[in-house]
């Protein structure tokens, strides 16, 4: 990983009766979040997709929590919770804690057949899998809790 | 919360936002249908709709803009209800739906979602329900 370390920052500002939160990484080494690059880079030029995955993130967040469906699922290998949004061609990738909460990590267009074979996507889904891993880790020692609706506890990571 | 996603959603007008989110429903209630009582796959379902599996999960990722007659061919295939109009409430709220002969419906549909678990669109049927009726009678008297 390109950084010194990393923190899930709040990418939408948590409400109680929120039904999910979603969240995003921020490098240390970067001046913005891996998902509001992913945003800004594609905004204008692509803003159809763009509108379809911010209507989704709200929705999600406001009305139905996280559904399964909404998700291209097994975007990685084994357990690894790593999954996609997609809107036409952009994939925005992410760790997914069931209905409650994502983390979104950073996306691209995809004009290949599998994002292993394009290095820009292949970048983000390895940085998430390194991510998940540390995640994981304070998971299973409590650092980190997942709640019904949130993600708590030691969120910054220095590596 | 995101100064992009911010921007972004506020630029959206809200008969998009209205628009994603009834495909974003429709999309979701499928999906439970296709999960109901054992379930079909989506290779399964895809068919029965004689449709590519690729245009099934295009659809339930959410953001398709589904007509009425696919609307229609999906109820077929569960046998089940994915829009209902909110004028025609009876079968949602059990009450009895009257409209006098002599009565003009000037009232525009909205769709809604078949969705049991979400109270608010009971209530806000009910309340729909209510003011119909309310400003029906009031023009019959």
């Amino acid at each position: 990983m390109n950084s010194q370390g990393f923190e899930i920052v709040e990418f939408i500002k948590h409400k109680s009766n929120h039904k999910s939160s979603f969240y995003a990484i921020k490098l240390d080494s970067e001046t913005k979040s891996e998902a509001d690059a992913f945003f800004d880079k594609f905004e204008n030029t692509k803003k159809e997709e763009i509108e379809i995955l911010s209507g989704k993130i709200d929705y999600m967040v406001t009305k139905r929590g996280c559904l399964e469906s909404f998700f291209e699922l097994k975007e990685s290998k084994i357990d690894d919770n790593i999954c996609c949004l997609k809107a036409g061609k952009l994939r925005l990738y992410c760790l997914r804690y069931s209905k409650v909460a994502v983390i979104l990590g950073g996306g691209d267009f995809k004009d290949v057949n599998t994002y292993q074979e394009s290095e820009d996507l292949n970048k983000h889904v390895k940085l998430l899998q390194v991510i998940y891993a540390l995640i994981d880790e304070r998971i299973k020692d409590k650092e980190i809790i997942i709640t019904e609706n949130s993600i708590t506890g030691k969120l910054k990571f220095n590596l | 919360m995101s100064k992009v996603i911010e921007r972004i959603l506020s630029r959206i007008p809200s008969y998009k936002k209205r628009m994603m989110s009834i495909s974003f429903d429709i999309a979701a209630q499928i999906y439970e249908y296709m999960k109901k009582d054992g379930g079909i796959t989506q290779k399964e379902f895809a068919k029965k709709m004689s449709k590519k599996e690729s245009e099934i999960s295009k659809w339930l990722s959410g953001g398709h803009n589904f007509t009425i007659e696919t609307i229609a061919k999906i109820e077929e295939v569960f046998n089940e209800k994915i829009v209902y109009i909110s004028m025609f409430a009876k079968d949602d709220l059990g009450l009895e739906y009257e409209n006098p002969d002599n009565v003009i419906i000037n009232s525009s549909p909205v769709l809604v979602s078949f969705d049991y678990t979400d109270t608010s669109v009971q209530n806000s049927n009910y309340e729909k329900y209510y003011q119909f009726t309310a400003s029906q009678s009031n023009s019959v008297n």
